[in-house]
């Protein structure tokens, strides 16, 4: 199939299909469609399985496409794969590495056969506390978060144009994690992109532009990440000191429960439309509002949605996706309440 | 279509193997002609009987295809390859090697001349162990030291054709057992046909299937040997190459488990 390349995009792909075994049976990618800009950062979501490591194998030219076509920084995934790798920084999952040399020794080799010099190496390793003591030692004795480190390095120390990591923050404590992510940030503001796959919704949240989901090789959503949580629901936990009348009537509002705390008055909890929010709170404000929890919708929360009504690998819509899609054809004016009341999805808590 | 920084990893992660083993291919191959006059010795004059210690060269031979001998080649050359791209998929590392900007065929290429590098090594040390065992037993002079050279390029050929069937095999398995079940196999097959047939007359006819049938180290060094000979074995390292250098590059490589 040909495909005409947006040299804008650093990665294309159309009705990319791949299938194993020798009559086809295994669908590990079905049709799948992605377009992701240059000096994006880009969040590939799926549980196991579900096609991330296939789609990102075929880009790098490990696979060969059963059907549809896919392009790397405008360059062909088959005939030009040695171009891309030359422009790509890649990080395997289950990162493996030689054991017999020293950490100095594997990123001075593997930089040595990608065939460009070393840019990155030193603000790297200060940002994931990599000493030259460290690096000195054998890759044997490192622990899984040192060589996830190393990976990370071989990865970024030539500052490629694209870099493609396959859970990048595999085997990091959540400090390094944090360094990670600025990293990945700070590259994209010079530019870069990454595209990359996780497991940590919370990382994909914090720093992602965009985000798609798959499931059984298929695309089941494409969106900002704060599109996707824009429409998700919220929990609302309230203390108030009378009682509201005819609650479970406001439109938006589900799952209410009302429980009597004594002198304190009552605690409201109940899961809420974004829309729907700005009123209830203004109710809430005339039954003599205490204290307000608003818990904003994680991504988690939107990505278990799409898979959390499926106990088939087939494909389907989640209810929740079919929401997501027809609330983007809602009224503007709808979508801008909407927008106003949560701009951005952090906790809040007032107090009174 | 080598890659240099690729060839002196492979040679530097193989180093011990390949400095262990080529000084047990010197210590052994130098104890044959020590053997011989030992032999010869013990004859003390009387009627030389028949059979390969009868003569340095015939001795010489016996050491070469001594079942010893043959795994110390075999690991030295085969067993290099052998676990070279299947080695590399099951342990995880092929993945980074690949995502650099190497055609899979250089990779190919470099992993097949690492072989044909511990065959070449270990036919030197063999011609050099010899001639030092010679010199040492005091048979120099029984030594056909012109036809060393023959030696040494007859058994780097024998020993390269069998590491390049064995990363054909490696290029072929995403585990290395496998690829070294097939390579064993082989060389044991061609040995074992090649040994039936020279003492059991049911499988004398079937002699020259074995690749040990057309590699005579005591022909080469008597100038007796066929150099067409030779030709079996560049056509079975052109066909094994030619294989891997096809199969790799079109093998998808999946995710390992």
């Amino acid at each position: 199939m040909k495909m005409s390349t947006d040299t804008t995009l650093a990665i294309q792909t159309r009705a990319l299909t791949k299938h194993y075994g020798k009559s086809g049976e295994i669908k590990a990618l079905q049709s799948l469609n992605l377009e992701i800009k240059q000096g994006e950062l880009f969040g590939f979501l799926g549980p196991n399985g579900a096609g991330k490591s296939t789609t990102i194998r075929t880009l790098l030219g490990f696979l060969h496409p059963t059907s549809g076509s896919a392009s790397v920084l405008g360059l062909d995934v088959v005939k030009d794969s040695v171009e891309i790798r030359r422009r790509v920084g890649y990080l395997p999952s289950g990162f493996a590495v030689y054991d017999y040399m020293s950490g100095r020794e594997y990123l001075d080799h593997m930089r040595e056969l990608s065939g460009r010099p070393s840019l990155l190496r030193h603000r790297i390793m200060e940002a994931l506390e990599l000493s030259d003591a460290i690096l000195k030692r054998p890759v044997r004795d490192y622990s899984r978060g040192m060589r996830q480190k190393i990976g990370v390095v071989q990865a970024m120390e030539t500052d490629p144009e694209l870099l493609i990591l396959d859970e990048p923050s595999e085997g990091l404590d959540p400090l390094m994690q944090r360094s990670l992510q600025e990293l990945l940030l700070e590259r994209v503001a010079l530019g870069r992109t990454v595209f990359f796959s996780s497991h940590l919704i919370s990382e994909v949240e914090r720093i992602c532009n965009r985000v798609a989901i798959v499931r059984g090789g298929q695309l089941v959503a494409l969106e900002s990440v704060e599109s996707l949580v824009r429409f998700r629901r919220r929990r609302i936990e309230a203390l108030v000191a009378r009682k509201l009348l005819r609650l479970t009537a406001s439109a938006g509002i589900s799952g209410l429960k009302v429980q009597a705390e004594g002198k304190s008055g009552f605690r409201i909890s109940c899961d809420a439309e974004a829309s729907a929010i700005p009123a209830f709170i203004k109710r809430l404000q005339s039954a003599g509002l205490r204290d307000l929890l608003v818990e904003a919708a994680s991504l988690e929360e939107a990505f278990m949605s799409y898979y959390g009504n499926s106990t088939r690998n087939s494909v389907q819509m989640a209810p929740e996706a079919a929401a997501l899609r027809t609330s983007k054809k809602r009224s503007p004016t709808k979508r801008t309440a909407a927008k106003r009341a949560v701009k951005r999805p952090v906790k809040k808590r007032v107090a009174r | 279509m080598i890659n240099v920084v690729l060839l002196r990893r492979l040679v530097r992660g193989h180093r011990i193997r390949l400095a262990v083993g080529l000084a047990v291919v010197v210590v052994w191959s130098l104890l044959f002609p020590v053997i011989y006059k030992a032999f010869v010795d013990q004859l003390d004059g009387r009627p030389t009987p028949p059979g390969n210690f009868s003569t340095l060269s015939g001795t010489i031979s016996v050491g070469f295809i001594h079942p010893i001998s043959i795994a110390l080649f075999g690991i030295l050359s085969a067993g290099l390859t052998v676990g070279s791209i299947s080695g590399e998929r099951q342990r995880g590392t092929l993945e980074l090697l690949l995502s650099r900007p190497i055609p899979r065929r250089t990779i190919v290429a470099t992993m097949l001349l690492e072989g044909w590098i511990g065959a070449t090594l270990a036919s030197a040390a063999y011609v050099l162990g010899t001639v030092i065992g010679a010199q040492i037993a005091g048979v120099a002079s029984e030594l056909a030291f012109e036809q060393l050279p023959a030696l040494f390029a007859a058994g780097t050929l024998f020993w390269g054709s069998f590491a390049t069937l064995a990363i054909a095999a490696s290029a072929s398995f995403d585990r290395t057992p496998p690829a070294m079940a097939i390579t064993v196999s082989l060389i044991m097959a061609n040995y074992i046909v090649e040994v039936l047939g020279s003492f059991w007359d049911v499988m004398e006819p079937y002699q020259f299937l074995s690749l040990f049938n057309h590699f005579s180290p005591e022909g080469i060094l008597d100038q007796t040997a066929d150099p067409a000979e030779a030709l079996i074995f560049v056509a079975l390292t052109a066909l094994a190459a030619a294989w891997a250098f096809y199969k790799f590059p079109r093998r998808d490589l999946a995710a390992p488990n």
